[in-house]
């Protein structure tokens, strides 16, 4: 029985930084219907500044502000340069664009950076906590990831329902037409909307490269499995990328914890496969996916 | 048809040509071109014509190589029955891969081949005992003694591969003008008018999935042989992301962007290694180089020629493209209709 | 003599290697209604789309008010005082009554205090939608849908109205009370009006002036009435 609580904390808490990747990939695809293939390499690039801030300043808020500022920035500057050009063109082309973008960042921060594993500092105490006798499985750290995720979660879309810049993004995805007749400025809408993507980027690299050290392919599996939650969840869903990650972060601690022999870390790759698949089976469009609803 | 087959035999010649006059090394980069056109083929037609994205044409090419491998090692028939038993047998994958792809869209099949992609090569980490874990498994292959103890190795590989490579594009340039071909743009362009036109939609999706697949096991297959060794290591999502981008470079859906886009990766990442290091940049930084350049050349052309080097190539010579569907291979998903900046450039 | 509310001159333009507009004219007087007629593929749209932003004009220009505005974006358009009501694109769907009329408010700078009173407005002149404001806007009828795109293009406090087939795919009492309600925002506000329909006749019983396209090019332009009795016109360009 504890071992089936451990298990399900941590899955819980790996799911939420999947869930914060899933949502900014959900967040570009609602915008623009374009996958960002570089949300996994923006994230280490911003989580590398962090840690020369923290460095430097030796202070780890600095480096977690600096990560979320530079998160913005750099969605900004990509939508700006590198995707404002393929508008209009087939979307494969963005889908290599940004495949090409993800290489060029990691090309960079070896360049940079070098290509050694670098430990990421945390905030909270990474001992494990307990309930009573119990060992829980998770640390501070860890509730301190599932409780940003979530809280970032909520007021993202707390601001979407009822702000008038959410307002504006809604108009700008579902019809863009309409929306710049308004007078809404959708060129503008959509830098915004990467902007924010970039930051739930950098806010998930932050998160978990403690974990899994930082390296510039370390958020590659990360985003595999972002990607794969998004697409479980259905990919117009914000809620399907936060319960995509969640069930996908639960399932694969099951997998890894319960199949023993060292085989369990292996076959996680080929559980989050099989889960894809029978969920794109009975659902093609995700669990989330089928509520598009027609133009009029 | 006359015109491929006549390009055909003129690289033959060119192929053969250089790999008597090179070095071993050379030779081995002639079978890695051939190689990954072969499989780079097999990824264009089946993105670029029949409109189906995979990220995970590198889990084909693992099947190819593993076959190979396994049938080498446990059964030792000759290479050229290995080489079609291991496409037959990758063939059927992409069989089981495009049924139950033959439903999803875009996005979604995207991320289903990306899963692909990354989980296939662990199989062989996860049961080592069969597929040889992380270390992998030794592949044994010489040259036929009819050719004389002194032939070079690298020679009868290249011929082998070129050979393999030349035959591949034969045949997917016959099957692109048959009515499998034209089927094949018609689902991608317009499912709904396809199906209404009484084509088969699912069979065609899955036919393209079975050829490309078919066209991977085979450069697998010669990857196992050229490299004598079969390692998950090789076949990391890299290397699908790597053969995708080779294809869109080359010109998606043209059979000679898939020789274009082979030659890209295989020349231009050691030629820069080689410009970094020679201004002697440290080991690190020159490793790198190579890939932020690579991933620059791949957004610089995606930008200024989005229908790859094919493209720019017959513009410059002027003549005519077979036209791809402008509107992308999303499928069911196509781009927002309402955002009219097409009409304001 | 005060400029005309709006004066296109001479436009060409089109999409991709097609033109669609072959050097048209017109002008508005403030506060009139222009209804532009043709048959399919003669170039209202084309013409609505080239005056709101959404295709840039080849040659030609576009003046309001006397300002040049030719080739300038949309929004920049919608904040200059022009709402363009595409055809089959009046409301969004996905979004609920009120946050299609707030839409319309974007238009402007607007306090909180006068993004109520709008609303209070729009509520009081068009009672169903009072009703059904936190309905998503696919659940209205067709009628309602139109309304609620006037209501919306009026928040917007136009001074040019283009409207694009509003009677499109409503039932003919229907057809009659959205007629009535483009009249009333001419006359009561002062609005412009530049009216596209494929229902000739009954936009030329509302109309001021009416134009006729045929082919991109303009093949007639007089007061509505002329319009409506010259017979050999209206059996040649218009169907009836």
């Amino acid at each position: 029985m504890t071992e089936f609580i451990q298990f399900t904390l941590s899955g819980i808490v790996f799911g939420m930084v999947y869930a914060a990747i899933a949502l900014s990939l959900v967040l570009i695809w609602r915008g623009t219907r374009l996958l960002n293939f570089a949300q996994g390499g923006m994230a280490m690039l911003t989580t590398f500044i962090a840690l020369e801030v923290v460095y430097k300043t030796g202070d780890y808020w600095a480096g977690f502000f600096v990560a979320l500022v530079a998160g913005l920035l750099l969605g900004a500057v990509v939508e700006l340069s590198v995707i404002r050009p393929t508008v209009g063109r087939p979307e494969l082309n963005s889908v290599i664009v940004t495949i090409g973008l993800l290489i060029l960042v990691e090309g960079l921060a070896g360049i940079f950076f070098g290509g050694q594993f670098r430990s990421f500092p945390t905030a909270f105490s990474i001992t494990g906590v307990h309930l009573g006798k119990t060992p829980l499985g998770v640390s501070r750290f860890d509730e301190f990831v599932a409780g940003v995720v979530l809280a970032s979660t909520l007021i993202l879309a707390v601001a979407f329902r009822f702000t008038s810049a959410g307002l504006r993004m809604r108009a700008a995805a579902f019809n863009a037409t309409v929306a710049r007749l308004s007078g809404i400025r959708v060129a503008r809408v959509l830098t915004v909307g990467w902007a924010l993507a970039g930051l739930l980027g950098a806010l998930a690299g932050v998160l978990v490269s403690p974990s899994t050290f930082l390296y510039p392919n370390s958020m590659d599996s990360i985003f595999v499995y972002g990607f794969t939650a998004a697409v479980i969840g259905g990919l117009d869903s914000p809620t399907g990328a936060v319960t995509g990650g969640l069930i996908l972060g639960v399932g694969l601690s099951y997998v890894g914890g319960y199949i023993g022999g060292g085989r369990g870390s292996d076959l996680t790759a080929i559980a989050a496969m099989a889960l894809l698949v029978v969920v794109l089976m009975l659902r093609p469009d995700g669990l989330f996916g089928g509520s598009r609803l027609r133009r009029v | 048809m006359r015109r491929v087959l006549a390009g055909i035999v003129i690289v033959a010649v060119i192929a053969v040509f250089l790999s008597i006059k090179l070095n071993a090394f050379r030779d081995y980069q002639i079978a890695e071109i051939a190689t990954y056109t072969t499989a780079v083929a097999g990824l264009t037609v089946l993105t670029g014509l029949s409109g189906q994205i995979s990220l995970g044409h590198g889990a084909f090419m693992a099947i190819g190589a593993y076959a190979t491998a396994l049938l080498l090692l446990h059964l030792g028939w000759p290479y050229y029955v290995v080489l079609l038993l291991s496409a037959a047998i990758t063939a059927l994958a992409g069989a089981v891969v495009g049924v139950a792809a033959a439903r999803l869209s875009g996005p979604y099949l995207a991320g289903a081949t990306l899963m692909l992609g990354v989980a296939l090569p662990s199989i062989a980490d996860a049961y080592p005992g069969t597929f040889g874990g992380d270390q992998g498994l030794t592949v044994a292959f010489t040259a036929p003694g009819f050719l004389g103890a002194n032939f070079p190795q690298t020679r009868w590989q290249a011929w082998v591969a070129t050979a393999t490579g030349l035959v591949t594009l034969t045949l997917l340039a016959s099957l692109s003008r048959s009515r499998i071909g034209r089927n094949w743009r018609a689902v991608r362009d317009d499912e709904v008018a396809a199906a209404v036109a009484g084509i088969d939609v699912a069979r065609a999706r899955v036919l393209a999935f079975v050829v490309s697949a078919a066209c991977a096991g085979l450069a697998g297959s010669l990857l196992a042989v050229i490299t004598a060794l079969v390692a998950p290591g090789a076949f990391t999502l890299t290397l699908s992301i790597t053969l995708l981008t080779a294809a869109v470079i080359g010109g998606l859906g043209t059979l000679p962007g898939a020789i274009w886009g082979a030659l890209v990766i295989v020349l231009v990442q050691p030629y820069i290694t080689n410009l970094a290091n020679s201004h002697g940049l440290s080991s690190t930084t020159s490793a790198n180089i190579p890939i932020a350049a690579y991933g620059l050349i791949l957004i610089l052309i995606m930008l200024a020629f989005p229908q790859g080097l094919q493209g720019a190539l017959s513009r410059l010579l002027g003549f005519g493209l077979v036209p791809l569907k402008s509107e992308g291979v999303w499928g069911r998903h196509p781009p927002l209709k309402e955002r009219d900046t097409s009409e304001r450039t | 003599m005060t400029e005309p509310a709006l004066a296109v001159d001479g436009v060409v333009a089109g999409y991709g290697g097609v033109t669609a507009l072959n050097g048209v004219s017109i002008s508005a007087p403030a506060g009139t209604i222009t209804a532009v007629l043709g048959a399919n593929g003669a170039g209202k749209t084309t013409l609505l789309r080239t005056i709101s932003g959404l295709v840039k004009p080849r040659t030609g220009s576009v003046r309001l008010h006397g300002a040049d505005m030719t080739g300038h974006a949309p929004e920049v358009m919608a904040r200059n005082g022009v709402a363009h009501v595409p055809e089959g694109h009046g409301v969004i769907a996905e979004l609920t009554v009120e946050e299609n009329l707030r839409i319309g408010l974007m238009a402007r700078r607007v306090s909180k205090a006068e993004r109520a009173r709008g609303l209070g407005d729009a509520y009081d002149r068009f009672a169903p939608l009072a009703e059904r404001r936190r309905k998503l806007a696919a659940t209205l009828s067709g009628g309602e849908r139109q309304m609620l795109v006037i209501a919306r293009a009026l928040l917007a406090r136009p001074r040019i109205l283009l409207l694009d087939e509003p009677s499109l795919g409503l039932a003919p009492l229907v057809m009659a009370q959205v007629m009535d309600m483009v009249t009333r925002l001419s006359r009561e506000n002062g609005i412009t009006i530049i009216l596209v329909e494929q229902n000739a006749r009954g936009a030329l019983a509302i109309a001021d002036t009416g134009v006729v396209l045929n082919l991109g090019k303009v093949v007639a332009t007089a007061d509505a009435q002329s319009l409506a009795k010259d017979v050999a016109l209206r059996h040649h360009y218009l169907g009836f």
